[in-house]
């Protein structure tokens, strides 16, 4: 008696294969290989009670440590030595030296060792990309240490 | 598989597609990690990157670009004019009376080409709204 052949049994992929083709694509579309994270700033708050005296005025601004946006460089106040860092043109964040900002930075802090605030004070035409950047630097050390991680933002200087 | 034909044997190409099958598995469980239903890559709207860590608030957005200005999904506003304004104030000013909590957070996403004027014009009817905490929304690497 002859024996009946069974053909292999194989499994028909390029149905799925299929599938995934398509999906490929649409996943692609929405991907995001960023994540989302925010950055916390304060408007400055001035105390409306009782306006102090003009020494009084001027003790306060002294313990400030603030970074003023300029026409042509960045200036610490609150640091020690030279406050200014020149650009080399209009301040954008191509133009800074973030790593030298980073060292006025540093300097400030060994001033006002318990400050955590910093004052930003930018020009109507700084970029916010530029800002976020800044933040960055007032935020950490190079070496991850802490310097400023609360940064308030003042009104726009001309 | 062979097939005889007129006396000559034909042999049948069939594909193999188990390893390709492999290859897009790997893709696909890849893709689906980077998987993000919110994003929306038709939106006109360039967030900065930053190293910043803290987690995004779940609120409602005032998402400010160079044209326009949002309220999550609402456009409450076109341009920076005096009405404009009035429209972003007053559109704040529900919000923040309309929630339960004495929450002065607000959260925003703003283009990182705009510049700083606007920024300030907008943040200053946000303040005037009631609002005087702000996280703004940036990138940072994943994982």
């Amino acid at each position: 008696m002859a024996r009946r052949e069974i053909p292999p049994a194989e499994l028909d992929l390029i149905p799925v294969l299929s599938l995934i083709v398509h999906l490929v694509p649409m996943l692609l579309l929405n991907v995001r290989f960023m994540d989302m994270a925010a950055v916390p700033v304060k408007g400055p708050v001035l105390p409306v009670v009782e306006a102090p005296a003009q020494e009084k005025r001027e003790e306060q601004e002294q313990k400030l440590v603030a970074l003023r946006i300029e026409a042509e460089g960045l200036v610490v106040e609150g640091t020690e030595g030279d406050p200014r860092l020149p650009c080399g043109g209009p301040c954008t964040v191509q133009n800074v030296d973030f790593a030298a900002l980073g060292v006025l930075l540093e300097r400030a802090k060994v001033r006002h060792p318990g400050e955590r605030r910093v004052v930003i004070v930018p020009r109507k035409d700084s970029s916010f990309d530029l800002l976020i950047r800044l933040m960055d630097v007032c935020r950490k050390d190079s070496s991850g240490g802490e310097l400023f991680p609360e940064p308030l933002l003042a009104g726009a200087s001309p | 598989m062979r097939k005889i034909r007129r006396g000559r044997v034909i042999a049948e190409a069939s594909l193999t597609v188990t390893s390709m099958m492999d290859m897009f598995t790997i893709l696909l469980i890849y893709l689906l990690y980077f998987f993000d239903p919110n994003n929306d890559p038709s939106q006109d709207l360039q967030l900065p990157s930053s190293s910043a860590r803290e987690v995004v608030a779940e609120q409602t957005a005032l998402v400010l670009s160079s044209e326009w200005v949002m309220l999550g999904s609402r456009r409450i506003s076109a341009g920076g004019s005096p009405d404009e304004l009035r429209a972003v104030y007053e559109a704040l000013k529900e919000q923040h009376d309309g929630t339960d909590s004495d929450s002065n957070l607000l959260v925003v996403k703003c283009d990182k080409r705009i510049l700083y004027e606007r920024l300030d014009s907008v943040l200053r009817e946000a303040a005037r709204a009631g609002y005087t905490d702000f996280r703004f929304v940036v990138l940072t690497e994943a994982g």
